[in-house]
């Protein structure tokens, strides 16, 4: 009988799926934002240039290639909270992305390899927390390199939907 | 460009003691009646004198009350005055007395009332609230919540290169000193309970670094500086402040140049504190005063933003905020008295509030009144500065007994 009721996961935030649906190319293909009066790039996407104060912005599909400037191995019972569980140990790292911009993330597949900083990473894509209906979700990681289970990343620049 | 039609004075305050716990026993408005007529009290004004009210907690999240400012008016029997609502993560306090500042300085108001509070045993607990008090989506959405905000403090000590051991020693030292500082003061989580050893303290996490955090609720009654010399001959005015903001979003960190008037050459990074130092710097500008002219301070401590803090202040240079503190110069009787109500750490941490209870603790201090360990020494200018959502909220205050 126990199985007829999905496991109940934590997650304080108020989920959205029309957040989620605003939001899908910046989670998934790390598209961000390109001035089209300065070239000033930025991730998070955002509607006005925080440079230059133009608003004529367009998408930016970013390289996904990057190197770490800061990490941390996340321990911590928040974790849980955030519907993590399942995925302790974690690395969480700041990646400067080639063309400027730093993103914050989780670096994935590490395997026995001992991340530094300053090792290059390029994009992937894998689970993140569940949702709060069960429902698996996904988003932008992170793996070194040279990892055997980088996937080759789409040219720089092009956004798809 | 600052036009004053008025200085504002502090003429009273209160709180709720023990704001490094729960307080299940109490709602909300019962904290607040609290903390308010205790510093009505304190004030020697009558209720119906106060003008106005700017109010700060953690958001409607936490307790499940939206646009609550008539609520609060209502429960500390003020009705119908104007009532403002501050939500600024940590600093939430502070912006409140920004705000509260900007209504007196303005000659609008004479008397105003500043008061806060957090409830999290309601609704929602304090870290889940702070879990989503961030860019949501890029940060918590993904993993990354406040409470990585550790991977700020080893930042900090990897760019300004701090020995592990100097970690350890300084992160102790701090521990222990606030620890001291709480357990003299009546208003403290820690009053009068035992200081641990330094062996004690390096069995916990971050060498008890870490603040308590619970619920709170605190109150300041700010007047006219023509209007307190009516209700107190020892009032503490505020001579300078600034409240500046970057992005939620830790990855902005390392570019300030996405500040505006801020160049590419500036130093960033997420352990640089620069935003706070702006605030800082803008605040001693406002009060015509040097780093040099502060007698004691008040920062937020947790892990390594003291630190970080107390460079931002110019009190010492930059990557040497742990030697400041291992020099015993944020001691009562150090060159800079730092926290002496215990901070974070050893008062505790109420979020929503927890900004009005240092600006408590240096007010008291410069009019004589404090009431744990008291400085002994004649003082002048006292800094307080807070933080919120990791460097996002960055106040820095400036008070004077002048």
């Amino acid at each position: 009988m126990s199985g007829q009721y999905s496991e109940q996961l934590h997650n304080p935030t108020v989920e959205s799926a029309l957040r989620q649906w605003h939001e899908y190319d910046g989670l998934h293909r790390l598209v961000g934002t390109e001035c089209g009066a300065c070239g000033a790039k930025f991730f998070p996407k955002r509607f006005v240039c925080a440079k230059c104060h133009s608003t004529e912005v367009s998408p930016h599909r970013f390289s996904g290639n990057g190197t770490i400037v800061n990490m941390d191995a996340q321990f911590l019972p928040p974790v849980k909270l955030m519907g993590f569980r399942d995925e302790t140990d974690r690395v969480l790292v700041a990646v400067q992305l080639d063309e400027g911009p730093v993103v914050i993330s989780e670096l994935v597949d590490r395997g026995h390899q001992r991340p530094t900083m300053g090792s290059p990473v390029r994009l992937t894509v894998r689970r993140i927390a569940r949702s709060g209906n069960g429902d698996f979700r996904y988003a932008f990681k992170f793996v070194l390199a040279q990892s055997e289970s980088s996937r080759p990343t789409p040219a720089e620049g092009t956004v798809t939907k | 460009m600052t036009s004053r039609k008025s200085r504002v004075a502090i003429i009273g305050a209160g709180a709720l003691a023990n704001p490094g716990t729960s307080h299940p026993e109490m709602g909300f408005k019962e904290m607040l009646v609290h903390a308010v007529y205790q510093a009505i009290a304190d004030a020697k004004v009558e209720p119906a004198q106060i003008e106005a009210a700017s109010y700060s907690y953690t958001g409607e999240s936490e307790i499940g009350f939206g646009g609550i400012s008539p609520t609060l008016n209502d429960a500390v029997a003020l009705s119908p005055i104007a009532g403002f609502i501050n939500c600024s993560n940590c600093a939430s306090g502070h912006t409140a007395f920004m705000q509260g500042c900007d209504m007196v300085e303005s000659g609008r108001h004479s008397i105003v009332l500043v008061a806060g509070f957090d409830k999290s045993t309601d609704v929602m607990p304090f870290f889940d609230y702070a879990l989503i008090s961030s860019d949501s989506m890029y940060d918590y959405n993904l993993g990354f919540s406040h409470i990585d905000a550790v991977m700020m403090q080893d930042a900090y000590f990897s760019a300004n290169g701090i020995s592990r051991e100097k970690r350890e020693a300084a992160l102790t030292y701090y521990a222990k000193f606030a620890r001291q500082m709480g357990s003299q003061h009546p208003w403290a989580h820690r009053y009068k309970k035992r200081v641990p050893s330094d062996e004690d303290l390096r069995k916990l996490p971050l060498f008890g670094s870490f603040m308590q955090t619970g619920e709170g609720a605190a109150a300041l009654i700010l007047a006219s500086e023509e209007v307190a010399s009516r209700f107190t001959d020892k009032p503490v005015f505020v001579s300078g402040r600034s409240y500046l903001t970057t992005s939620h979003y830790i990855g902005h960190r390392y570019d300030p140049s996405l500040l505006n008037g801020i160049g590419d050459d500036a130093v960033g990074g997420p352990a640089s504190g620069l935003p706070l130092a702006l605030a800082c710097q803008a605040a001693y500008r406002e009060a015509g005063i040097r780093a040099q002219d502060v007698d004691t301070l008040g920062v937020y401590d947790q892990v390594t933003t003291e630190f970080v803090s107390i460079e931002a202040a110019g009190i010492c240079g930059p990557g040497e905020g742990a030697d400041f503190i291992l020099s015993g110069e944020c001691e009562i009787d150090g060159t800079v008295p730092l926290n002496t109500d215990g901070g974070n750490i050893g008062r505790g941490f109420a979020g929503g509030t927890a900004g009005l209870y240092p600006l408590i603790e240096i007010a008291k201090q410069l009019n004589g009144t404090a009431l744990g360990a008291k400085i002994n020494r004649a003082l002048k200018y006292g800094l307080s500065t807070y933080l919120g959502g990791g460097f996002a909220h960055n106040v820095a205050v400036v008070l004077s007994n002048e």
